[in-house]
């Protein structure tokens, strides 16, 4: 047998605590997660960017772990589903995942959670999507100032559901959205 | 009759998913999350040509290549694979199982036949390693269509029997004897005076299943035990296979599956990959843990086969239906027997005297089609209820005044009447709701923002089925109650919904009691398919829970438990499967949807669903809903973008296969007729999870033709079907 | 995958040089890392060049704006001088891939990415020019529904699958290149090669060169600009037909136009006979038909795509409507 492989150390912070790991150079982030250190709640649907089901956080934004090279993101602050949770208390959108039955097998839901997440402060920091543009032309300049079903949607069109849990997901979105604009 | 009036506390309520905080949490675990010390990681090698023979000097080239790339413990082809038996052949006679074991030899039947399994230290060492793996080929003379076969002179099949070629014409579907594939009722030819018929050709191509996650094997030796971690929804069937192919007892493999992310047909009787884990996991002396890749899953999970259905609706001079002929032509392998039963519904959801219903399976070089969600109900309902449509507009009737003249109240099959059906109640209550009556009946009447409307209506039927199955019961000390069978939460719910029917039977509160599924070493149970896992499963269950209340007796159940307690609290109990009866159960449906076509872009737009359902009992109304919803964005994506498309020159799958997004659903109201039905089983229940799925390509076809007057007779329904010039002359 | 020599670059003279030495420009991955897995990209070594600071958006001196090439696709997109001065970019940008692809994505990688053309990002299809020269091409005589109508050669009928590069071209940007001989800057319609005898190069960008940006001028269409793009789901999928057209309207006449197309040949399809049938014409149904019609005269097309003349000609007249804003159609 030819020699190994060799590896290069890495350095991330997963969900607040810091990690080291010796990776191989070719790994992606998603399975640098899953096999490496462990952390099986983000999944792998297709491996090349056509489903979704591996989206998690890196410095605050929502990317594909499956076409991340881990190695590039050395030094990266990652989040991922297990991290959502405080403790033993689910997030407000687990919870609204739960309460309206977002989800039916349940595998998508990682990253369909991921993004539903993302999707609020996005909105909130008054992020465009396509469908924007089909409404009041001040919201290009200015930001949206409804989250539409059809705005949630087009957010949340990168993250396929083949159960087809689509509009509980979008309910539970929309559910946690209200909630908040009710307390700020 | 259970739960009829009685006190029951969760029955009926929209409980949430037993194990959902730990999906949201990250903590559900399925086949590929699960840790095992030592283990090693395996890549498959499939073929890439239809048919033929690999050249033996070039596959031992491509291993020895292989063999010697980092991290790499083992390679297993046909050169070397220790000889697997063929499965036992009443599981391959009239089941998708293939009649030849995998790397039996190199010669090659169809693209993506498994070639060899590559086992590393590490899954990127895995899939390098299989990357090297190029061979090369005699290629043979390959039959890609049922045309094809038709055209071409009879090729003459081996001694063997395993690979077979031509056409057959199989009499039932699987092991159900009633469910004839070739069926006759009334006259030979067509007689009395006659009014209009309606003839034309249905085509649907090749669907995938595509569920999210990708099918994982993880095989492990524990000395002569065999435990397969597998995202399998027949724990049962598999473990025979598996005996099968490897030779040896089924009582010495452990099959573990506690949640599989989502099946919708495929993870069952293809099991080949599973048998070489076992092979290779034997032979490296560590676990071999293997994921497909998604291009894997469209030759190695089974799929839709292609159907093209003929069928001819006639009247007699009254504008009521005389005669009914619907003749499919599908395909299958040349390993293995399937046949899309396309015709099943046709038989008996519209009163006609005659029926002529034929299927023709052509054996192909293509991969193993097996079972998906609604098979046969999927694409011959939208041959049917296109029809249907057809004739309606040939007679000038509405479509659904024509389909409410035809229902039947018994199954014209053997005239047996069915146990409970309220079809015309859904046609009625999903027409009001959703505005039916508004409908114009001439296409091209309704426009929205210059964008074409358009209204259509299809029925959905989808039979209620019961196996025997078996349920253990085991009671803790601290009070817990765990029921458990060895059937599989694919999504379709059946933990939450059990534990529910424990619970309100036994009389505990619901954290009481729960329910679990996964291991081979739970009480048997049949696969979780057939939208048959309520029926099957919830009998058993309930016959537990009644044992056990009966043998807790007057006594209280508290938070301490006396091991003799507890123990006389511990047992199987087990029910049987449908009994003979003189009615049948059927579950019928109405779906009522809105389509917008903008012609100028070709684009089609489902914006509202309106769906009522028959299916006896609904036990988890969330549930059910969501079942239901799922069902329809399934039928969305046959209607609107689903075809697995093939290189016409040399037979691979191509281009992406695209399903329905956040973006392509409608805004769905779903309402269910409780009738329960106790006909089946003693809870009243029908199956939910395939009857969404069923007549919604044909409706949205309908509304289409209601908004543009095309009539589209073949999926997926694409751009260049809908695009019309909209440029006048310069 | 092999392994591979993986090194970070401090500075945009290391990276070249990393460069000369055959390393190959890493950024967001979500193209080259998909290519690799695949087997259709096999570099030996990659210079990240995730660190280096190209990662601004300003105004220029000239009134316009200056993008360095390693801005997320999202933050282009969001940006306010974007937002408010070339909505037309950031609309197309939008339309593109899914918000996580997006966040990953960076501007020279979006122009640098491969075409999707199904035989190309296969290597189990032995027949491609563009991957192997001279194998032959699968496309022409197999499946070619979503290749070109314009462009193509008879060695190859891919088409360039960006929006983002659409929209470029149509606000006349500059792709600015560092490189072994220095810095250039390269007109956006100079950038993109057609495939001629030599399919396998998409670009015009030089061995060891480096985008370090992409610059537009100020532009005249303010509000009248729409990107449409035709696909065969309502999100994430690639364009089977996009158009980007800006109008400038003064007192009721269009005084500059232009009219690109996307998803139809190998570059952004910049179509001058159309904008000439817009220019001293006033906006409206028949002026818009006459643009159509030249934007597809000199279509040629495929077995399977004969369907995108008439798509295409549509989109035009459905994008310039909705950029003249006189519609209510969604779109």
């Amino acid at each position: 047998m030819t020699p190994p492989v060799p590896t290069r150390p890495i350095r991330l912070t997963v969900n607040g605590i810091a990690r080291e790991i010796n990776a191989d150079v070719r790994s992606s982030l998603l399975d640098l997660l899953r096999e490496r250190i462990g952390l099986t709640g983000t999944k792998k649907g297709c491996d090349h960017g056509l489903c979704g089901a591996c989206t998690v956080e890196v410095g605050h934004r929502r990317v594909l772990s499956c076409l991340t090279l881990a190695v590039s993101v050395d030094g990266a602050d990652v989040h991922t589903v297990e991290g959502f949770a405080d403790g033993d208390d689910p997030d407000p959108m687990q919870r609204a995942f739960i309460d309206h039955d977002g989800f039916q097998c349940g595998y998508c839901t990682p990253g369909q959670l991921c993004s539903a997440r993302a999707l609020l402060r996005e909105f909130a920091d008054g992020e465009l999507s396509a469908a924007s543009f089909d409404g009041d032309p001040d919201d290009v300049a200015a930001g949206p100032t409804r989250l539409t079903d059809a705005e949630i949607r087009e957010r949340m069109a990168g993250n396929i559901c083949r159960c087809g849990a689509y509009a509980n997901i979008v309910a539970a979105i929309r559910s946690v959205h209200e909630a908040g604009d009710r307390r700020s | 009759m259970l739960f009829n009036g009685s006190m029951t506390h969760t029955i009926g309520r929209p409980v949430s998913r037993v194990e959902g905080l730990a999906k949201v949490t990250g903590a559900a675990r399925y086949t590929a999350d699960t840790p095992i010390q030592g283990v090693t990681f395996a890549a498959l090698v499939q073929t890439q040509i239809p048919h033929g023979r690999v050249i033996a000097e070039s596959m031992a080239a491509a291993a020895a290549r292989a063999g010697a790339a980092p991290g790499v413990l083992l390679v297993l082809t046909p050169l070397n694979c220790p000889a697997l038996q063929p499965v036992p052949v009443d599981m391959s006679w009239d089941l998708p199982l293939e009649r030849r074991p995998p790397l039996a030899d190199l010669t090659v039947q169809h693209v993506g036949q498994h070639l060899a399994l590559v086992v590393a230290d590490s899954p990127e060492n895995a899939a390098h390693a299989a990357s090297l793996m190029d061979v090369d080929y005699e290629t043979g003379h390959a039959q890609l269509s049922a045309a094809q076969v038709l055209d071409e002179p009879v090729i003459v099949d081996g001694p063997d029997g395993a690979v077979r070629h031509g056409t057959y014409r199989p009499d039932h579907f699987v092991k159900l004897t009633e469910e004839k594939l070739q069926d006759r009722r009334g006259p030979a030819e067509p007689d009395g005076p006659t009014g209009t018929t309606v003839e034309a050709t249905y085509r649907t191509p090749v669907n995938a299943h595509y569920p999210i996650e990708l099918s994982a094997t993880i095989a492990q030796w524990h000395g002569e035990q065999l435990v397969i971690h597998d995202t399998t929804r027949w724990i049962t069937g598999e473990r025979r296979a598996l005996a099968g192919y490897l030779g040896m007892p089924e009582d010495r493999i452990r099959i573990l599956a506690p949640l599989v992310g989502g099946a919708f047909g495929s993870k069952s009787f293809l099991w080949m990959h599973v048998a070489l884990c076992a092979v290779a996991a034997r032979d490296v002396g560590r676990p071999v843990k293997l994921v497909l890749t998604r291009d894997q899953m469209f030759t190695s999970t089974g799929h839709r086969p292609r159907t093209v259905q003929t069928l001819a609706l006639s009247t007699d001079d009254t504008g009521v239906i005389s005669s009914t002929e619907h003749h499919t032509l599908t395909e299958t392998s040349t390993v293995a027997h399937f046949c899309e039963p396309a015709g099943l519904s046709t038989r008996f959801l519209y009163r006609s005297p005659r029926l002529d219903v034929t299927h023709t399976v052509a054996r192909i070089n293509s991969p193993t089609p097996c079972f998906m969600r609604g098979p046969g109900e999927a694409p011959g309902l939208f041959a049917l209820e296109v029809a249907m449509d057809e004739l309606a507009a040939a007679t000038g009737q509405d479509p659904l005044a024509l389909r409410l003249a035809h229902v039947t109240d018994r199954d014209q099959t053997n005239d047996r009447p069915w146990s409970s059906s309220d079809l015309a109640g859904c046609y009625r209550s999903g027409a009001r709701r959703f505005g039916w009556e508004h409908r114009p009946m001439e296409p091209r009447s309704l426009v929205r923002n210059d964008i074409r409307v358009g209204w259509g209506m299809a029925t959905a039927t989808y039979p209620g089925r019961r196996m025997p199955a078996g349920c253990g019961v085991q009671t803790g000390l601290d009070g817990h109650v765990r029921f458990s069978a060895a059937t599989h939460e694919v999504g379709n719910g059946v933990r939450t919904v059990m534990t529910q029917l424990a619970a309100d039977t036994a009389n505990l509160p619901l954290d009481r009691v729960s329910f679990e599924s996964g291991d081979s070493q739970f009480a048997a149970a049949p696969y979780s398919g057939a939208s048959q896992t309520t029926a099957t499963v919830g009998s058993a269950v309930v016959a537990a829970a009644q044992e056990w209340r009966r043998r807790l007796g007057a006594r209280t159940l508290g938070d301490r438990v006396s091991p003799e307690l507890a123990a006389e609290l511990t047992f199987t109990a087990t029910s049987d499967g449908a009994a003979d009866s003189d009615t049948v159960s059927q579950s019928f449906g109405a779906h009522f949807c809105e389509v917008e076509v903008d012609e100028a872009l070709g684009r089609a737009t489902v914006t509202r669903w309106v769906a009522v359902l028959d299916c006896g009992r609904v036990l988890n109304p969330k549930l059910a809903t969501s079942q239901v919803m799922g069902g329809i964005i399934f039928g969305v994506g046959m209607a609107l973008l689903e075809q697995l498309v093939h290189d016409p020159h040399t037979a691979q799958p191509i281009g992406e296969y695209y399903l329905p997004t956040h973006a392509d659903r409608p805004d769905f109201d779903i309402s269910f007729l409780e009738n329960p039905d106790y006909a089946l089983d003693p809870i009243g229940v029908r199956g939910i999870g395939e009857i969404g799925a069923c007549g919604v390509p044909a409706a949205i076809a309908n509304a289409i033709h209601h908004a543009t007057g095309k009539r589209l007779r073949e999926l997926p329904i694409t751009i260049e079907a809908l695009l019309e010039p909209t440029l006048g002359p310069a | 995958m092999k392994a591979f020599d993986y090194h970070r670059a401090e500075t945009v003279d290391d990276a070249v040089g990393q460069a000369r030495r055959g390393a190959r420009y890493y950024a967001g991955g979500t193209n080259l890392f998909d290519l690799m897995k695949r087997g259709v990209e096999d570099p030996g070594a990659l210079v990240d060049i995730g660190s280096l600071p190209l990662d601004t958006v300003r105004s220029t001196d000239s009134g316009g704006v200056l993008i360095g090439a390693l801005v997320s696709n999202s933050a282009v997109a969001n940006h306010p001088l974007v937002r408010t001065s070339y909505p037309l970019l950031s609309q197309a940008i939008l339309s593109g891939a899914t918000a996580q692809i997006r966040n990953m994505a960076t501007v020279g990688g979006n122009l640098l990415q491969r075409t999707r053309c199904p035989y190309f990002m296969d290597p189990a299809f032995g027949a491609c020019n563009k991957r192997v020269p001279g194998s032959g091409c699968a496309a022409r005589v197999g499946f070619n529904r979503e290749h070109a109508l314009f462009g193509a050669s008879p060695h190859c009928v891919a088409v360039h699958p960006s929006d983002l590069a659409v929209a470029l071209a149509a606000h006349d940007a500059v792709v600015h290149l560092h490189g072994p001989a220095g810095a250039r800057a390269l007109p956006i319609a100079e950038f993109f090669a057609l495939p001629g005898e030599r399919p396998e190069r998409d670009t015009t960008v030089a061995a060891g060169e480096l985008i370090t940006g992409v610059e537009l001028p100020a532009s005249p269409y303010g509000a009248h600009s729409w990107y449409l793009k035709v696909r065969d789901r309502h999100s994430y999928a690639f364009a089977l037909v996009s158009v980007a057209v800006g109008l400038h309207i003064d007192d009721g006449v269009v005084t500059s136009a232009a009219v690109v197309l996307g998803g139809v040949a190998a570059i952004p399809w910049r179509v001058p006979a159309a904008e000439a049938e817009l220019v001293g014409q006033a906006p409206g149904p028949h002026t818009f038909a006459a643009a159509a019609r030249a934007a597809v005269t000199d279509a040629q097309p495929l077995p399977q795509n004969g369907f995108k003349v008439t798509l295409a000609a549509n989109s035009v007249v459905r994008a310039l409507t909705r950029a003249a804003g006189r519609s209510q159609l969604r779109s």
